[in-house]
């Protein structure tokens, strides 16, 4: 599986689709770093408004996405999660923390340049 | 009256149980937080018995009494599991997944039944009502 | 027709039979379906059994006034029944399975009044009460279908009334104030957090003010609550700013010990607009 993802200068934007399934989201998580390190990517925006559910894995590995792409030196902002998917996060008692979210791409747009003025 | 079977065998089964459960909640009238809560649960006890119990099938029935109660039975014949009330706690993982499996979907979920027997698989019942 | 002959008649019988009734009350009890004999202690269910019985006995003997519960001398039973009943609620049971518990006695008492008589009597008073169970049962339809209804229609009243209050403003682009007004429980935190939430994603917002000036109360529970709250702000990529904290709640969040975090809190309502202004970027000056 090949994922549509758009370059905006040095910022990857990758949306993640509603159809993945486990094996996709493996998948979609080495296409995301790769695309990261070919691009010598600064920021990463996550785009998750397409997720009507996200369960304990595809927390972990958005979170785990975020961490890794840090290390290869991108920041990671995680944009558009659906409310009721908040919601239904904050009842398992897994709400996905230390990761920077935002309501929509242009206000997650907005915050990586914010977190990137900072960094520099 | 069961409104919905299917076996869960791959991992998009999984997708297809999650989405098939969501859309029979919306068919009844649930709303969509709780729609998502079921949806969400099923999509964790699903994968267990993909990843954990070499495939099984769900049930989804409707039980109606007064309002409308959805019940969805998830069983594999897989190897069960040994000490139930320990995995039910949170970060508690057999195989290396994150564990959070269990108990997060029995939050999520208005009632939640577990019965496995070592050697012969789990059954997990949920209903949303 | 009632006489004085007969009811004198009856109560001799019942008084002489009183712990055969008792005894058929029972059996009649434990064949229901309600399954008595799980769902409360059998030394319980028999000393309820028996002080009605007392009770009935005693009023029966006390007045002639046969025809209304209303009557001075049932008092005493119509307050041990009503203490009963409200203790049937907590204990889950349905008002039909409440009901059919003096109803069995009803049964104990025909089997009583007919076990002297000839033959075609007793099989005309059997036919007699299995007509009258059926009417029962269906009296006891029609009370339970219109409980049903009406709890219904509390839960979707109780509903309106929780979205009612709890109301979300746009004081500014992006910033989104919900004022919290009285005790906060469980359920309300639910509906607050589905509010603020939808409001978030709705306006796109980046700070959400939860203003408690009109919470009475903030303890280790409703500050869960908030926690939680803020937490969910922070997925849809909201700040959160508590504002109006009563100078007692402040007292009492460190007397309870209770860690807020990092979670920005204010004093007062103003306080908090102006920090929230200043994170999204917004300067206000006086006209010079």
């Amino acid at each position: 599986m090949d994922f549509a993802m758009m370059r905006l200068d040095d910022v990857l934007l990758a949306p993640v689709s509603a159809a993945m399934d486990d094996d996709d989201a493996e998948a979609f998580r080495h296409q995301v770093l790769t695309e990261i390190k070919r691009m010598e990517a600064s920021g990463l925006v996550l785009d998750i408004s397409g997720l009507p559910i996200i369960d304990s894995f595809l927390s972990r590995v958005i979170s785990e996405i975020a961490t890794a792409a840090g290390i290869l030196g991108a920041r990671c902002v995680v944009v558009g999660m659906r409310p009721a998917v908040a919601l239904t996060l904050l009842q398992m008692q897994r709400p996905i923390a230390g990761v920077a979210h935002a309501s929509s791409l242009v206000r997650g747009l907005e915050k990586l340049r914010a977190m990137l003025e900072e960094d520099a | 009256m069961q409104i919905a079977r299917m076996r869960l065998l791959t991992a998009r089964d999984v997708v297809t149980a999650r989405e098939l459960a969501r859309r029979k909640a919306q068919e009844l009238g649930f709303g969509l937080a709780k729609q998502t809560r079921l949806a969400t649960a099923i999509s964790e006890i699903a994968r267990n018995a993909v990843v954990h119990g070499g495939g099984g099938e769900m049930e989804i029935e409707n039980i109606t009494n007064n309002r409308h109660i959805l019940r969805v039975t998830i069983r594999d014949q897989g190897p069960g599991i040994h000490d139930i009330d320990k995995a039910m706690q949170d970060g508690y993982s057999t195989t290396g997944t994150l564990g959070a499996g269990l108990p997060g979907a029995r939050r999520l979920v208005d009632a939640f039944h577990i019965e496995s027997i070592v050697g012969q698989g789990t059954t997990v019942v949920m209903e949303m009502r | 027709m009632t006489s004085p002959e007969a009811r004198q008649q009856l109560l001799q019988l019942l008084l002489q039979q009183r712990d055969e009734v008792q005894r058929q009350w029972l059996l009649n009890l434990y064949k229901q379906d309600t399954n008595w004999s799980e769902r409360i202690d059998d030394s319980a269910l028999h000393a309820e059994v028996d002080t009605f019985l007392t009770l009935f006995i005693d009023a029966l003997q006390t007045t002639e006034q046969w025809d209304s519960i209303q009557a001075e001398a049932f008092t005493a039973l119509r307050r041990h029944l009503i203490d009963l009943s409200n203790s049937r609620v907590i204990e889950g049971f349905t008002p039909s399975e409440t009901a059919l518990y003096v109803f069995a006695l009803k049964q104990a008492m025909h089997h009583m009044a007919g076990a002297g008589a000839d033959e075609k009597t007793q099989s005309l008073l059997s036919e007699l009460l299995s007509v009258e169970v059926l009417l029962d049962q269906l009296g006891l339809l029609t009370v339970e279908s219109y409980l049903n209804h009406r709890e219904a229609l509390i839960v979707e009243q109780s509903a309106t009334i929780l979205e009612m209050a709890s109301p979300t403003l746009l004081v500014w682009d992006h910033v989104v104030l919900l004022p919290l007004v009285g005790v906060i429980d469980t359920d309300r935190a639910q509906v607050i957090l589905d509010s603020l939430l939808t409001a978030i994603s709705e306006t796109e917002s980046v700070v959400a003010i939860l203003d408690v000036t009109g919470v009475p109360v903030i303890d280790t529970q409703v500050a869960k609550h908030i926690l939680t709250a803020v937490e969910g702000a922070h997925m849809l990529g909201a700040s959160v700013i508590i504002t109006g904290v009563s100078v007692e709640t402040a007292k009492t969040l460190t007397k309870l010990q209770i860690n807020l975090g990092d979670v920005i809190t204010r004093g007062t309502l103003r306080a908090g607009l102006r920090y929230a202004l200043h994170l999204v970027g917004v300067h206000i000056e006086k006209n010079a």
